[in-house]
């Protein structure tokens, strides 16, 4: 099974709708896919028209009193299941520093899912908290979403050095350009700029879209329902992205 | 993800939507897509591995253009998934795949392979229905129960089995909503529960490939020209299933099917032909070495083939491989024209006529060599084989030439098909314990001789290639990597002989082939 992690230690730069867009796209090409939504917020689950709720709490889902499998829902697409957020996630970096090895903890609550999906998607909160090194653990690419913004570069640095401090394996790590407004000259040279420091950033680039946007109202993935707007055609790019990366 | 635990119903008569709201409501919110018309093949491997291997694969083809979809259940994990297609421009009227042309890349590749291997899909059961999908929706608009009714249309079954299948297909997380709704369903007086889908529904829609018959049960008594003549109609059966197969060039192995089918009919004429009347019996060992010999070279080239292909035993780097491979795909292709105008032939034709002939059956005969009861005949036709087995094998050294071997092998095969033949009268652990020693001799022999035999070709296609301009040199020196790694195979193999064929020969397995008596006294011990 594939784990694949949308993070970013910023919040507001596209996280849940790369994932959820990255999810659809996997399903749609066969690939048995669970997103797991770890924001509290919810806003994958939302999308998706899952009720925001885990039986038991955050707790009882980390001290493994109930099995992950159980919490999962069907979503309305082939191949595509969620792990529902629930409020009690702003709580996960408590209950898990209360478990025993707390970063590993993740990755061995996903791991039993490895014999019914092939790919997990995970939509993370945004931080740089014991919730992220669990995710690093678990996580075998790590898809990080920049906004062309002067702080982003600074972000990913940091986001780096976090990386490398995990114990190996880590995760790849893939950036890639969102929320992109082309008609703005900052963000232009900023994407260029970005795209000149950073060899290994995607060549994907997610537009700031009203197609994105539409995402709530009508709580469906873009590719889905405006499937030729540049911002579908972005997310399957990238989706192409993820798959040669786990080639190599 | 839908739960391969779908639950079904049928009925004779039409279920139409306004029937289910009818069924369902109040209480619950229905969404219907338009009705369309799609075809569902269900694809297995001639030899039905998938089935074997508890996997269902469907491929369902809309009639207006889109994504033909495969649907895979996995009876053992109790999972269902799906993946778009790549059938080609004629689904409906295809007659095989290759796996890999069919699904592309990914996770169903992966679960298929394995047990897919290097054979075809066919299409084994089609139906063509018009199909209905009703979500049943919640207060968010999301769906908790799937809901599939197809009306199969055209004239595939008779009128009094059912036209119409009701699907309900859980959705995990929200069984409860699926198990009321079934509930309400069981109510219809006209749905009737089923499970199996189509295929089981309606038996008549297996169709290709054509199964070999089992044949009446062996008995002791039976009279030895009965038996033989039985073996040889299965033998026919799985040669004439198997020749559609190597003149459509589905997969490599119709054309090894077929080769073991009249190899093994050669054996059985030489070994037990006595029974027959050798006015039958020689003409047709003559017609199955010439149908024999037509096969070799094209299934030779396919054994190299598979040899430089990639995970092929060869092991050869794919930059090597890559000028190698069009090479041997014209000679193969240079060879298949060959066999497939001998498929064709007028000889061929006679040939098969005349092995239908001898295995056609007959009453018994009440005298002669063929009145001999089996359970008298096959213990001591075994025991001489095995004799003659053990003789060939005996005084061979180890500095003994390798033809020694060669004989040894041929004589090994001709009791294996003999353990074979006889299996359903011979089970038990002296026949166990033969056919195991004998299956760990045959592959130490068959190590030895195709490492051999394959070194030989590797030089001649080397001499060959040198020869021909078009060939290049990166593909010669290929061919001397690969020469290497036999070499040591062969060589290891040889190193083994000597033990594999020291238990082959004590006396403990002579006394389990002296004990292989069905229905009669046990043999005195082979020498």
């Amino acid at each position: 099974m594939r784990v694949v992690a949308a993070y970013n230690i910023k919040g507001g730069v596209g996280k849940t709708s790369a994932a959820v867009n990255l999810a659809f796209l996997g399903a749609r090409d066969g690939y048995r896919t669970l997103i797991w939504d770890l924001d509290p917020q919810g806003g994958a689950t939302f999308l998706f028209r899952v009720r925001p709720r885990v039986k038991g709490g955050v707790r009882t889902l980390v001290r493994r009193r109930s099995r992950l499998a159980a919490q999962v829902k069907s979503t309305d697409f082939d191949n595509l299941d969620l792990l529902p957020a629930d409020f009690s996630y702003r709580n996960l970096d408590l209950a898990l520093d209360q478990a025993r090895r707390p970063t590993r903890r993740l990755a061995e609550l996903v791991a039993p899912l490895s014999d019914h999906y092939d790919l997990l998607i995970m939509d993370c909160p945004p931080s740089a908290s014991l919730v992220s090194e669990g995710v690093l653990r678990a996580a075998d690419t790590l898809l990080v979403p920049l906004v062309p913004a002067t702080l982003s570069l600074r972000t990913l640095d940091q986001l780096t050095h976090f990386v490398g401090q995990v114990k190996p394996p880590r995760p790849r790590v893939l950036p890639f350009l969102s929320m992109v407004d082309r008609r703005r000259r900052l963000h232009r040279d900023l994407a260029a700029q970005l795209r000149g420091q950073l060899p290994h950033l995607a060549r994907a680039e997610v537009p700031a879209s009203s197609a994105v946007e539409q995402m709530g109202p009508r709580r469906a993935p873009v590719v889905t329902f405006a499937p030729r707007a540049p911002a579908a055609v972005a997310y399957r790019d990238l989706w192409q992205q993820v798959l040669e990366l786990g080639e190599r | 993800m839908r739960d391969a635990r779908d639950l079904e119903f049928v009925s004779r008569g039409p279920v139409g939507l306004e029937r289910l709201r009818e069924a369902l409501e109040p209480g619950v919110r229905l969404a219907a897509s338009p009705e369309h018309a799609v075809t569902h093949q269900w694809l297995d491997t001639f030899d039905r591995r998938l089935r074997r291997a508890g996997l269902s694969l469907e491929l369902a083809t809309e009639a207006d253009p889109g994504q033909p979809t495969l649907l895979l259940e996995d009876r053992g994990a109790l999972s269902a998934w799906s993946a778009p297609a790549r059938p080609g421009d004629r689904a409906a009227g295809r007659r095989a795949w290759r796996l890999e042309e069919l699904v592309g890349a990914g996770p169903m590749l992966r679960r298929l392979a394995p047990a897919v291997g290097i054979r075809a899909l066919l299409p084994v059961a089609e139906v063509s229905t018009r199909t209905l999908e009703v979500r049943v929706l919640d207060a968010q608009d999301k769906t908790t129960v799937r809901l599939v009714v197809e009306e199969r249309v055209g004239p595939v079954a008779p009128d009094e089995l059912p036209r119409v299948r009701v699907v309900v297909g859980p959705l995990t997380g929200y069984r409860r909503h699926s198990d009321r709704l079934v509930a309400r369903l069981r109510r219809l007086a006209e749905l009737e529960p089923f499970s199996g889908g189509w295929p089981a529904l309606l038996p008549s829609l297996a169709k290709t490939p054509a199964e070999v018959p089992a044949g009446p049960r062996l008995t002791p008594g039976l009279e030895s020209a009965q038996v033989v003549r039985q073996i040889l109609a299965r033998l026919l059966a799985a040669a004439v299933a198997n020749a559609p197969g190597v003149v459509a060039d589905w997969d490599t192995e119709f054309l090894h099917d077929l080769r073991v089918s009249v190899r093994r009919a050669r054996s059985a004429l030489k070994l037990l032909g006595d029974c027959l009347d050798s006015r039958e019996a020689s003409p047709l060992a003559a017609d199955l070495k010439w149908m024999g010999d037509l096969t070799t070279p094209t299934r030779d080239l396919d054994v190299h083939l598979l040899a430089v292909s990639a995970g092929g035993e060869w092991h050869l780097d794919p930059l090597l491989a890559a000028p190698l491979v069009p090479y041997l795909q014209a000679r193969r292709a240079a060879a298949r024209r060959q066999l497939v105008r001998g498929l064709r032939s007028a000889r061929w034709n006679r040939a098969q006529r005349r092995w239908e002939e001898i295995a056609r059956p007959r009453p018994p005969a009440g005298g002669g060599p063929g009145a001999v009861p089996i359970g008298e005949l096959a213990g001591t036709r075994i025991a001489l084989a095995y004799r003659r087995a053990r003789r060939a094998g005996i005084h061979i050294e180890d500095d003994s030439p390798p033809e020694m071997l060669h004989t040894l092998r041929k004589r090994c095969k001709e009791l294996r098909y003999l353990l074979e033949f006889f299996a359903p009268l011979l089970e038990g652990p002296p026949f166990l314990g033969l056919l195991s020693q004998l299956r760990a001799l045959q592959d130490c022999l068959g190590e030895f001789q195709d490492t051999q035999v394959q070194a030989a070709t590797l030089r001649e296609l080397a001499a060959e290639m040198l020869a021909d301009p078009t060939a290049g040199a990166e593909a010669v020196m290929g061919l001397g990597t690969v020469d290497q790694t036999l070499a040591e195979r062969r060589r290891r193999a040889r190193a083994e002989f000597a033990s594999r064929f020291h238990d082959f020969a004590r006396p403990r397995t002579r006394r389990a082939v002296a004990a292989l008596q069905p229905g009669g006294r046990p043999a005195p011990m082979p020498t």
